[in-house]
């Protein structure tokens, strides 16, 4: 299923920001972009880490910012942001951040699926390895176009 | 046994450590429902267990709470829950 969202328009590299809000802008702007969400998702997404912290830093140098279905989703989606230096959200433990996985979601549990292949693509230390080594946007598109998912349960 | 896992929305972080929380207790023989959920609602669900991070962890006195590392890394979870999980449902 995410080789339907990760796509041209939701995945940017070599993305400059000077701190973690103008990285999690860059996430969302792509979610915007393909018309997933509203603006207001990208404020929304911004107001929850500063709210609740920052354990959207879920792996080393990895941040998966979210927001709530009600915040101005429109539909499934996720972006992928490569940046060009890496930024700090205060993450004591997986602090730096230099890659960022923006979702939206429209309910509580349409998006398993998603999220249970996206745990495959984290888990996935090699391709996180190439990602980070400067791996061409198409070749990454295409990794996740023919990457072979386990189905859960 | 039935496990609370908890994030701040309950779409996204608390959903996958569901997933790893579900595959840790069928790997031990352990019968569990694992249902994920945002902060806010988590106060009012009942559960024999409540799985977060230590941000989220405070607010819930008089609870059993197991803290973890991270949401993902199955390793980490499994040491930060399966020996609670056990003695639970022991």
């Amino acid at each position: 299923m995410i080789e339907k969202l990760f796509t041209e328009k939701t995945v940017a590299v070599d993305v400059a920001a000077k701190d973690w809000e103008e990285a999690v802008r860059a996430g969302g702007k792509l979610l915007v972009a393909a018309g997933c969400a509203e603006e207001s998702y990208v404020t929304a997404m911004l107001d929850n880490i500063r709210r609740m912290g920052q354990y959207i830093v879920i792996a080393p140098g990895l941040a998966m910012p979210h927001a709530r279905p009600e915040c101005g989703v429109k539909r499934i989606g996720m972006g992928l942001v490569r940046l060009s230096s890496p930024v700090c959200f205060g993450n004591e433990e997986y602090d730096p951040v230099d890659l960022l996985i923006t979702f939206c979601a429209v309910d509580q549990s349409t998006h398993i699926e998603a999220l249970a292949e996206l745990m495959q693509i984290i888990e996935d230390e090699e391709f996180l390895e190439q990602v980070r080594s400067g791996m061409e946007k198409d070749a990454i598109l295409d990794y996740i176009q023919t990457k072979k998912f386990n189905k859960g349960g | 046994m039935k496990i609370l896992t908890v994030c701040g929305n309950g779409i996204g972080s608390s959903l996958m450590l569901a997933m790893k929380i579900e595959e840790i207790c069928k790997e031990n023989g352990i019968a569990a429902s694992v249902e994920s959920t945002d902060f806010n609602s988590a106060p009012g669900k009942e559960a024999d267990l409540i799985v977060t991070v230590k941000e989220l962890a405070e607010q819930f006195e008089n609870r059993r709470v197991a803290v973890i590392r991270s949401y993902v890394n199955k390793k980490k979870i499994t040491e930060d829950v399966l020996d609670i999980i056990k003695e639970i449902s022991g």
